[in-house]
C-alpha cells in the first residue's frame, strides 16, 4: 500500500499532462434539415503522458489531428469525449477561476508569426496583454516585458513598433516572448518554425532548446518536419488520422521505425545529401476520407503489409515484446501482436 | 556552366517593380544562366530573393504595368521572348514552355471542371473526342485512378495531391521542352511530396524534357537537380552542381545555409545547437551596398561594403560564386563562425 502510493506520487511528478482516451469528433451536417451526416474524427482516441521538462513531438500529415489535440490541451475547445489531467486534475472540469490559473501555466505558440499578433497593437502591448489579463501592478508588466524581450533576444527598444514592422523570425521570438510572459511551465508550439526560411529557422530553433533548457519549459511541439523533430524532442509520438499508431523516445522512433506508416512517412523525407540512396515506401491509395472511414486499422487500405485481421480489428497501442519489457517504445500495429506468423 | 544544346538562355535579366510614387525597385538584378535540353537545374533561395519573379519573367507573365524588365534577354531555341509578338508568345505558352505552381488549389479554376480546364490545353484543331482520350490518357500517366470519372470532378473535391498531378498531366499535354515548376511541392504533405518528386523525374526521362525547378527546400533539390543556381536578394551569388553545393560551396551564405539545415542523425540525446546566419534577409528595396549579403557575414572585409563581387569561375570551369573571399574548406569545417549567440539583429 505505502509503496503503490509513493509509486503514485514519483509518477504524478513526472508526468505533467495525462490524457486519456481523448476524443474529438467534429460534426459534418447536409441533406435535407441540416442533419448531422458524418463526422471528422479529428482525434479518436488518443491517450498520452507528457513528462515535465521533456520536449514530446507530435507529428503526422496534415488532417492527422495534431493541431486538434493541442487545442484540447489547453482546452481551447471542448472534447467529445475523455480527459486531460493537469497535475491529476481534470482540467475539462475546470471552474472559470481554476482555468485562469491553468492558463498561467500552459501558452501556446501559434504557426503563423503574421496572423497571430495583433497589427494594431505594439510589441510592448502584445506582450504586456497576457499580463494584464492576469491584473498584474503595471510596474511588475513593465519589467517582466523587459525581461522576456530580452530572454528572447529582442531589443526593448523596439517596443513601440508594431508587427508589420518586423521580419518574420523578429514576429515568431515577439510570439514566443508573449507565451512567455507568464513564466508558464508548458508551451504548446503548433508549427513554430515551419513558416520561417530556412536561415532563421535554426535560429528560433535554437532559442527554443535555449529557452526550454533555462526555464526547464515542458514543451509539445507539432511539427511534419522530422529533420527538425529529430533536432528538439525528448520524445516522439506519430499520428495517422486521429489515433496514435507509434510513440517512443527520440532514438526509438529515430532508429527504428516499427509502423508502416511511419516508415513510409520516414522513407519520404527528401535526400539529406545527392549522393543519398533512398528506398521509397510508397503509399499507393489516397488518403482516408471522412465519408469512407476504413474499418479495423485505418491505414490498412494504405499498407503493404494488410493482412486480415487488420479489415476487421482496430490494433491497440502496446510495447511489442521484441522490444523488451523496459521499452517505452510502442507501436499500435498487428504485424507485432504475433499475427505475422499466421 | 558549358551547356550542349542551349533550349533556354538569360542573360543578364533585371527587372524592377514599382512602388507607389513612380518609383521603381529591382528585384531581381542582373541574372543570367542556361538550361540546356533534358537538364533539371534548381533555383533556390529564401523569401523574397527573386526567384519566382524569375520563373514569370521567363514566361513573360509579370504583372503590367507594375513591373518591367530593364536588362536582359530571355532566349528559348534561340528566340529572344521579350521581343515576341504576343501572339507568338502565346503559341509557346503552354506548349513549348509550361508551368505548374505551388498551390494547385489557386491554379485551377474553381468554377470548371477537370475535365474542361483539361481539354484547353489542347489546341483548337484537336478534335473534341480525341482530346478526351488524350487528357484520360494523361491522368493516368500521372497515376491517377479512374480517369474519365475524374474528367466530371471539380477541383475542391480533389486532394491537394491530386490536384498537383492534375496540373502536371496540364503541364505535360503538349510535349513540352521545358517545364518550369515553382515549388510544386512545398503545400504538400511529405508522402504526397515524395510521389510527385517520382512522377516529375519519371515525365522529365520518358519526354527528354528540361525543367527549371523553383525551391527553397535543399532537400528537393538533392532529390531532383543536376545544376543549382543559388539566389540572395536578387542575385545569384553561387552556381554549381549539387555534389559541389553540399560538400563544398564557396560563398559564406550557401555555405552557412546549408549548415543551418537540421540533419537527421542517429542519436543526439539533447542536440546541439544548429549553426545559423545571423540577421534575417534584408527587404527588398533595402538591400545593403556592396556584396548583398556582407552585413551578415563572418568573412567581409572593408571591401565587401564598398563594391558588388562579380560573378567568378572557379578553376573546374563549372563553378561560379560571387565573393571576395570564397571559402575553399568543406563547408562542415566552418561551424564556429556561424555559432550564433541569442541576440537577433
Amino acid at each position: 500500500m505505502n509503496t503503490a502510493t509513493t509509486a503514485g506520487v514519483f509518477n504524478l511528478s513526472a508526468t505533467i499532462l495525462k490524457v486519456n482516451d481523448l476524443v474529438k469528433h467534429f460534426p459534418i451536417k447536409g441533406g435535407v434539415f441540416n442533419r448531422q451526416v458524418a463526422s471528422v474524427r479529428a482525434v479518436d482516441g488518443i491517450s498520452l503522458a507528457i513528462q515535465r521538462e521533456h520536449t514530446t513531438s507530435v507529428v503526422g500529415e496534415s488532417g492527422c489531428g495534431k493541431s486538434t489535440l493541442v487545442r484540447l490541451l489547453n482546452r481551447l475547445i471542448e472534447p467529445s469525449a475523455g480527459e486531460v489531467f493537469y497535475e491529476d486534475k481534470n482540467i475539462f472540469l475546470f471552474s472559470r477561476r481554476e482555468m485562469r490559473a491553468f492558463r498561467q501555466n500552459i501558452q501556446m505558440v501559434f504557426q503563423d508569426p503574421y496572423s497571430s499578433l495583433n497589427p494594431r497593437f505594439s510589441m510592448y502591448d502584445i506582450i504586456a496583454e497576457p499580463l494584464k489579463i492576469m491584473n498584474q501592478p503595471a510596474d511588475a508588466i513593465r519589467k517582466r516585458v523587459r525581461t522576456v524581450v530580452e530572454l528572447v533576444g529582442l531589443s526593448y527598444s523596439y517596443r513601440n513598433r508594431y508587427p508589420h514592422e518586423f521580419s518574420g523570425g523578429q514576429r515568431q521570438r515577439i510570439g514566443i516572448a508573449r507565451a512567455l510572459a507568464l513564466n508558464p511551465k508548458i508551451l504548446l508550439c503548433d508549427e513554430p518554425v515551419s513558416a520561417l526560411d530556412v536561415s532563421v529557422q535554426a535560429q528560433v530553433l535554437n532559442l527554443l532548446m535555449d529557452l526550454r533548457d533555462e526555464l526547464k519549459l515542458t514543451i509539445v511541439f507539432i511539427s511534419h518536419d522530422l529533420a527538425v523533430v529529430s533536432k528538439i524532442s525528448d520524445t516522439v509520438t506519430v499520428l495517422y488520422f486521429g489515433k496514435l499508431v507509434e510513440q517512443g523516445e527520440r532514438d526509438d522512433i529515430f532508429n527504428n521505425q516499427l509502423h508502416p506508416y511511419t516508415q513510409a512517412l520516414f522513407s519520404a523525407i527528401p535526400k539529406a545529401r545527392p549522393d543519398e540512396e533512398k528506398e521509397r515506401i510508397f503509399l499507393t491509395a489516397e488518403p482516408p476520407s471522412y465519408r469512407n472511414f476504413p474499418s479495423g486499422c485505418r491505414f490498412h487500405p494504405r499498407c503493404s503489409k494488410a493482412m486480415d485481421i487488420c479489415k476487421k480489428v482496430d490494433p491497440e497501442l502496446r510495447v511489442p515484446t521484441a522490444q523488451g519489457t523496459n521499452s517505452k517504445h510502442q507501436v499500435a500495429c498487428h504485424l507485432y501482436d504475433g499475427h505475422n506468423q499466421q | 556552366m558549358v551547356v550542349e544544346n542551349t533550349l533556354l538562355e538569360v542573360k543578364s535579366l533585371s527587372v524592377a517593380f514599382r512602388t507607389d510614387a513612380n518609383r521603381y525597385v529591382e528585384v531581381v538584378e542582373d541574372i543570367s544562366f542556361d538550361v540546356g535540353k533534358g537538364q533539371c537545374i534548381g533555383l533556390v533561395g529564401e523569401s523574397g530573393c527573386g526567384k519566382s519573379v524569375t520563373s514569370m519573367s521567363i514566361m513573360q507573365l509579370l504583372p503590367q504595368p507594375l513591373s518591367r524588365m530593364t536588362t536582359g534577354e530571355i532566349r528559348f531555341n534561340g528566340k529572344d521572348l521579350t521581343k515576341l509578338p504576343i501572339a507568338e508568345l502565346r503559341a509557346l505558352r503552354g506548349h513549348d514552355i509550361a508551368m505548374i505552381f505551388q498551390e494547385p488549389m489557386t491554379a485551377l479554376n474553381p468554377v470548371y471542371s477537370v475535365g474542361s480546364q483539361m481539354l484547353e490545353c489542347f489546341r483548337k484543331d484537336v478534335p473534341r473526342p480525341e482530346a478526351r482520350t488524350r487528357s484520360i490518357e494523361l491522368l493516368r500517366s500521372v497515376g491517377l485512378s479512374e480517369p474519365d470519372r475524374l474528367l466530371n470532378n471539380y477541383p475542391h473535391e480533389l486532394s491537394g495531391g491530386m490536384r498537383q498531378r492534375v496540373m502536371i498531366a496540364m503541364a505535360i499535354a503538349n510535349n513540352p521542352q521545358l517545364l518550369i515548376a515553382d515549388e510544386p511541392t512545398t503545400a504538400l504533405d511529405v508522402t504526397i511530396q515524395a510521389q510527385i518528386m517520382e512522377l516529375l523525374q519519371e515525365v522529365q526521362k520518358s519526354l527528354g524534357m528540361a525543367m527549371l525547378l523553383i525551391t527553397h527546400d535543399l532537400g528537393v533539390v538533392f532529390e531532383m537537380c543536376d545544376y543549382v543556381h543559388v539566389m540572395y536578394a536578387g542575385k545569384i551569388v553561387e552556381s554549381c552542381s549539387v555534389q559541389q553545393l553540399y560538400e563544398a560551396p564557396s560563398h559564406p551564405y550557401t555555405v552557412g545555409l546549408l549548415n543551418s539545415l537540421p540533419e537527421i542523425n542517429q542519436t543526439n540525446a539533447r542536440a546541439e545547437r544548429l549553426p545559423v546566419i545571423e540577421g534575417t534577409v534584408p527587404a527588398i528595396g533595402k538591400f545593403p551596398r556592396g556584396c548583398r549579403f556582407h552585413n551578415r557575414c563572418h568573412f567581409r572585409t572593408d571591401q565587401c561594403a564598398l563594391s558588388s563581387p562579380p560573378l567568378r569561375v572557379a578553376k573546374d570551369g563549372t563553378h561560379r560564386y560571387a565573393c571576395y573571399h570564397p571559402l575553399n574548406k568543406k563547408r562542415t569545417e566552418y561551424r564556429v563562425e556561424y555559432s550564433n549567440h541569442r541576440r537577433c539583429v
